[in-house]
């Protein structure tokens, strides 16, 4: 059997266990009490996975790839304040871009802080702060070249 | 069989930082994040006590997550639920380099080589899938965002249930592979494998800068998330959390959508209190009796958490009243005239515990509309949505 199906009998009867279980919570999952439409249910179920392999992850590193394009001393202070403000910008983009029900204000019983504001801030404070780090090592890097000209 | 142009080809991935030994290390800080997401998530569902009352939430066949939730200590809830969204939030980079590492498997040709790596790429699916599932609706939920249209509880529910069973198989079908990235770390890097880019570009990142990278994407959410289930001067450093900077008491749901207005409230109110028979009581009549104060958080589903000084009448006190003093349930009924937590219901060991009370006041003043005025219940450890307000009525069984 290893031979032909590539693995022990354990990898199969575990795969097996796992399909025979999902299908079972997929059938409780799919009753009409939880999911009225569903086809939304299984649209979100598949497009999560979908929508990261094949738009999220390409975005993102067709991003990189703009961005070796600079000095290579430089790529990695703006890669660095761009990612993290990403991926902030990723699991804050409700709030950020304001995606709220209507009820939202109501059922918070104030108005919201400026969250898109905050978080250009805070992309701002990193930029900056990588600017400065940056700009920090450049000046040593030349002072160290100045004081061993002989080594070019 | 050559595989076709493109991703399928080994040569289209560039990257000089993928490797077995890359993928290794990503999975073994990952996992036990979300060991702890997914073992958190189970305990919320336990806290609900979906077997007393209507507090079932998911309509399931069998429920084997049935326990008397405790009611003490008092943070119980309030540390499970804050680490549920606090690290479901803070390894999402992690999870995203994880999968990053991995990304030129899922275009690996032929497709499915067996019937061995067939089933091995159904289990996949399933756990990839339902991994973003459960992050994409738990993150949404956190901020009140529903662009969907299913029940958020029972499916984020269901999406966990196959989550962990895939996690369990995907782990110890690794297991092997991590084992041996482990040991030969060093050789391991010379060896050919599938995720090594057998034409790599010139590194402009290291293995070690990129987990530095990772480190610095979980830290800015951490930071600006964590305070709102933290609380002092963290919370003002919360600056993207929904419930952070300056929100030291939130309001899960005001009176105005509860849709309980101040005439519901006002002196024609009464406290219905059925046990052994059935009674009205007034505001006062309640402010009469023996009335006890209490510092207990509470905790929303959502992750934040909030600590107060309550004071009200014990719900051991109004279970005597009620004529059954070892009651083993109480449901608590709002004035609110829809929404699915306008009733709750709490067992035994939280009826009996001295500090589970039906607040009238909080911090000395008598408890604001939002807050549940004129009578809310407060048990420790109880997730907060079960914490009613606007109390109208107390059945006890």
């Amino acid at each position: 059997m290893r031979r032909r199906y590539g693995h022990g009998p354990l990898h199969v009867l575990g795969h097996l266990a796992l399909i025979a279980f999902a299908a079972w919570v997929l059938a409780q999952m799919f009753r009409g009490a939880v999911a009225p439409q569903p086809l939304n249910l299984l649209l979100w179920l598949l497009l999560g996975a979908v929508v990261h392999d094949l738009v999220l992850l390409p975005a993102y590193s067709a991003g990189d790839r703009v961005l070796r394009r600079l000095p290579a001393d430089a790529v990695n202070h703006v890669r660095f304040p761009l990612a993290v403000s990403g991926v902030l910008l990723l699991v804050w983009f409700p709030l950020i871009l304001q995606r709220r029900p209507s009820g939202y204000v109501n059922a918070l019983g104030h108005e919201p802080p400026d969250y898109l504001g905050r978080w250009l801030a805070i992309t701002g404070g990193l930029a900056a702060l990588s600017a400065v780090v940056y700009a920090v090592r450049r000046l040593r890097g030349s002072r160290a070249a100045a004081a061993r000209p002989s080594a070019r | 069989m050559r595989p076709p142009p493109g991703p399928a080809r080994a040569t289209f991935w560039r990257s000089p930082l993928r490797s077995t030994w890359l993928t290794t290390i990503l999975g073994s800080i990952l996992l036990p994040g979300v060991l702890v997401v997914a073992a958190t998530g189970l305990l919320s569902h336990a806290a609900y006590q979906p077997h007393l009352g209507r507090n079932g939430l998911v309509p399931t066949d069998v429920d084997p997550l049935v326990i008397g939730w405790p009611a003490s200590p008092s943070w119980l809830y309030a540390l499970t639920q804050s680490l549920h969204v606090t690290v479901g939030i803070v390894i999402v980079p992690l999870l995203l380099a994880k999968l990053w590492s991995v990304i030129p498997r899922l275009f690996a040709w032929p497709p499915v080589k067996g019937p061995g790596h067939g089933l091995e790429r159904l289990g996949l699916l399933l756990l990839v899938g339902s991994a973003v599932f459960q992050f994409a609706t738990g993150i949404a939920n956190a901020q009140l965002y529903y662009p969907w249209h299913f029940d958020f509880v029972a499916a984020h529910y269901y999406g966990g249930l196959i989550f962990i069973a895939a996690l369990v198989l995907h782990v110890a079908t690794k297991l092997p592979a991590m084992r041996r990235a482990y040991r030969t770390r060093s050789q391991v890097l010379a060896v050919p494998e599938d995720l090594r880019a057998p034409e790599p570009e010139e590194p402009t990142l290291s293995r070690r800068e990129l987990l530095w990278l990772v480190g610095a994407g979980a830290g800015a959410l951490a930071v600006t998330t964590a305070g709102q289930s933290i609380g002092g001067p963290l919370r003002e450093v919360a600056l993207l959390a929904p419930r952070g900077t300056g929100e030291s008491f939130p309001v899960n749901k005001t009176a105005r959508v509860a849709r309980v207005t101040p005439a519901m409230v006002g002196a024609g109110w009464r406290l219905l209190l059925v046990g052994d028979g059935e009674a009205e009581l007034t505001l006062e009549e309640l402010a009469g009796m023996p009335q006890h104060t209490y510092a207990l958080p509470i905790a929303c589903v959502e992750g934040w958490t909030t600590t107060q000084r309550w004071t009200g009448v014990r719900l051991r006190d109004l279970a005597r009243r009620a004529g059954l003093a070892d009651a083993a349930a109480l449901q608590a009924g709002s004035l609110q005239p829809r929404g699915a937590f306008r009733q709750a219901t709490v067992g035994p060991g939280q009826i009996a515990d001295p500090r589970s009370l039906l607040a009238l006041r909080v911090n000395g003043a008598p408890l604001p509309l939002d807050h549940g005025y004129p009578a809310r219940i407060i048990v420790p450890a109880l997730p907060g949505v079960h914490c009613t307000k606007w109390v109208k009525e107390l059945h006890f069984t």
